[in-house]
C-alpha cells in the first residue's frame, strides 16, 4: 500500500515506477505466505514468486524505457504536464 | 529461523521501503529502495524460500537499482534536482492510501471481524467449512475481486479516452 500510495502522490514518473516495484514486492510476500502450510515453504508458491519476480523486473525496464522516451520528447518527468499525447 | 528476527525484518523493510518512497531526493530514494530489496531477500531468506529470496536479491537489487541509476544517469542533471513536494493532495491520497490498506490486510490474515459476511460468502460460493488460508479465502471471495477488477479497468478505459483526446473532453 505504500507503493500505491508513492503511485498516486508522486509527481515524478520514476518515482512512480519505484511505487510499482514495491507493489511487486507486497504481492510477491503475499504469494508467498499463501503457500506456507505449517511453517514449510511450498516449492510451488516459491516458483511463482520467482516468475513474478522476473515479470516485474521486465514490466519494470519497459516501463523505464518508456520514461526516457517521454523525456527525451516532453522534456519533463512529471506525469501532470504529460497529460495529452496529442501536444 | 526465530520469529523475533522475522519480525525485525519485517519491520525494516516497512519502514526503509516508506522513506525511500517519501523522501524528496530522487537519488536517495534509489538508493535506500536498493537496501529495502536486499532486506526482502533476505526475509524471504529466512522464511524457507532461499533461492526465491537469492533470486530476488540478484534481479532487483543487481539489475534494476543499476537500471535505474542508468536511466538518472540518462535523464542528466535535471533528475538530480527533482523534487517531490508534499502539499494538501499528497497527504490526502497517503491517507487515503493506508485507509485502502486495513480491509486488504484483513482480508490477506486470520482476523475475521466480519465473520457474518464470511459465512455468506461461503454459502453463495458452495463452501462446507470455512476458508483455513488466506488464499483459500480470497478464491471464496474472487467475485469481489472480479467486480474491482472490472472497476480498475473501466478506470483505465476512462484515462486512456481522456489522453487521447485533445480538449480534454469528449473526442469532437
Amino acid at each position: 500500500m505504500s507503493g500505491f500510495g508513492a503511485i498516486v502522490t508522486t509527481k515524478n514518473l520514476v518515482k512512480m515506477i519505484m511505487g510499482f516495484q514495491v507493489m511487486i514486492w507486497g504481492a510477491n510476500l503475499v504469494l508467498f505466505a499463501g503457500g506456507v502450510v505449517n511453517g514449510e515453504a511450498s516449492l510451488f508458491s516459491s516458483s511463482l514468486v520467482v516468475l513474478s519476480i522476473s515479470v516485474g523486473a521486465s514490466v519494470e525496464a519497459l516501463a523505464l524505457s518508456l520514461v526516457i522516451l517521454a523525456f527525451r520528447r516532453y522534456g519533463t518527468l512529471n506525469p501532470w504536464e504529460i497529460r495529452r499525447l496529442a501536444h | 529461523m526465530s520469529f523475533e528476527i522475522t519480525l525485525l525484518l519485517g519491520l525494516m523493510l516497512v519502514i526503509v521501503t516508506i522513506v525511500a518512497l517519501l523522501v524528496r531526493k530522487l537519488v536517495w530514494s534509489l538508493i535506500l529502495l536498493f537496501y529495502s530489496s536486499i532486506v526482502f531477500g533476505v526475509l524471504l531468506i529466512t522464511l524457507g524460500a532461499e533461492f526465491a529470496g537469492l533470486f530476488h536479491i540478484v534481479t532487483f537489487a543487481g539489475a534494476v537499482s543499476v537500471l535505474f541509476m542508468v536511466i538518472l544517469m540518462i535523464v542528466g542533471g535535471d533528475a538530480w534536482r527533482f523534487e517531490d513536494q508534499l502539499n494538501k493532495q499528497n497527504i490526502l491520497g497517503l491517507v487515503l492510501a493506508v485507509l485502502a490498506a486495513i480491509p486488504i490486510v484483513v482480508l490477506v490474515s486470520n482476523f475475521q471481524p466480519f465473520q457474518g459476511k464470511v459465512v455468506e460468502q461461503m454459502q453463495l460460493s458452495g463452501l462446507a467449512s470455512p476458508p483455513v488460508s488466506p488464499l483459500a479465502f480470497l478464491w471464496a471471495m474472487r467475485s469481489w475481486d472480479l467486480l474491482l477488477v472490472v472497476i480498475v479497468v473501466a478506470a483505465a478505459m476512462l484515462g486512456v479516452m481522456n489522453l487521447f483526446s485533445r480538449e480534454g473532453g469528449v473526442e469532437h
